[in-house]
């Protein structure tokens, strides 16, 4: 299977731990790449190619949207799943507009593996 | 300034809370796979002051959760409180199927914290999607203390503020705890307004 390589962003040490711990069961040999927050993520994917984001939405600095948005233009052949808390329709819908898959927290196995399967 | 719910508005009140706990308590399931029992929820326009002597009559000791704002249609404070000897207890049985707990040794309060923000962000965004409206929530705050360090005045003792609270529990650990919203009395007028918009349309 490809090796594939994956942005999770979310200012919470947590839940970057329990994506990760998921992930690395699933597919061992992908490459995470971890951020805590949207400029942080910036930085670190200028020299990499990324497949698979999973980014949080309330964050320090720029929102998981206005990031994804960036990120989109950069990356205009991968998924990006929003995986957060906030869980109005209004946060929602705006993830549908700009074709992000959203994701409703708590973080579970199956929801990971739901977004793994977008890339698989 | 002091608002009357009827008892129309305070049972509209009461079930729409009924639903946002709903929701959290379904996330809270899912994190520590097990029941949780929700009490009835509770509805008044108090002063900051009586929220803690209402508040915190029946409750023994330090408390320890995580505080968040909201802004927006719906503004105020948003409080997920455990007696402090037991949020601990509660971190574990929320991680222990996937993190260690050495993985987590020094985590616990932000642990708490993504706890928080979870089961709040349901109630909250029940609420407001309930009336059609949305909010903006500020990060989550640890907490811990007395009662007069966890319920923030702003320095108001005085000022209203509508009171929401359920008490959940957890059989396995026997742990309880609080969901307590306070809203200010523009978001009042704003829910109030709704609800009776909501009530009139149903006859």
């Amino acid at each position: 299977m490809n090796k594939k390589t994956i942005l999770v962003v979310d200012d919470s040490k947590v839940s970057r731990m329990l994506i990760k711990c998921i992930i690395n069961d699933v597919e061992p040999n992908w490459i995470i790449v971890e951020s805590a927050n949207g400029d942080e993520a910036l930085k670190v994917t200028e020299s990499l190619e990324i497949d698979l984001m999973i980014l949080d939405y309330n964050m320090p600095g720029i929102d998981g949207l206005t990031l994804a948005k960036e990120l989109k233009e950069r990356f205009p052949d991968s998924s990006i799943s929003l995986l957060t808390a906030n869980i109005q329709s209004a946060t929602e819908n705006k993830a549908r507009d700009l074709g992000v898959d959203f994701v409703k927290k708590p973080i579970t196995e199956e929801k990971i593996k739901g977004i793994l399967a977008r890339v698989k | 300034m002091s608002i009357y719910l009827n008892p129309l508005q305070e049972d509209f009140l009461t079930e729409l809370m009924n639903i946002a706990m709903g929701l959290a308590a379904s996330a809270m399931s899912e994190m520590i796979n097990d029941e949780v029992s929700l009490s009835v929820p509770k509805v008044s326009f108090v002063s900051r002051q009586e929220v803690i002597t209402q508040f915190f009559s029946q409750v023994d000791g330090d408390l320890a959760g995580v505080s968040q704002k909201v802004s927006g249609a719906l503004a105020g404070e948003l409080l997920l409180l455990f007696p402090s000897n037991k949020s601990l207890a509660v971190v574990e049985l929320m991680m222990q199927d996937t993190v260690s707990l050495e993985g987590m040794a020094g985590l616990e309060q932000e642990a708490l914290c993504e706890i928080g923000n979870i089961l709040l962000n349901a109630v909250i965004s029940s609420l407001a999607d309930n009336i059609n409206e949305s909010f903006v929530s500020s990060l989550p705050v640890y907490i811990c203390g007395s009662s007069s360090h966890v319920i923030p005045n702003n320095g108001l003792t005085n000022e209203s503020v509508l009171l929401l609270q359920v008490d959940f529990s957890f059989s396995k650990k026997s742990v309880s705890g609080y969901v307590v919203i306070l809203l200010n009395v523009d978001s009042v007028d704003v829910l109030l307004a709704k609800m009776d918009a909501r009530l009139a349309s149903l006859g």
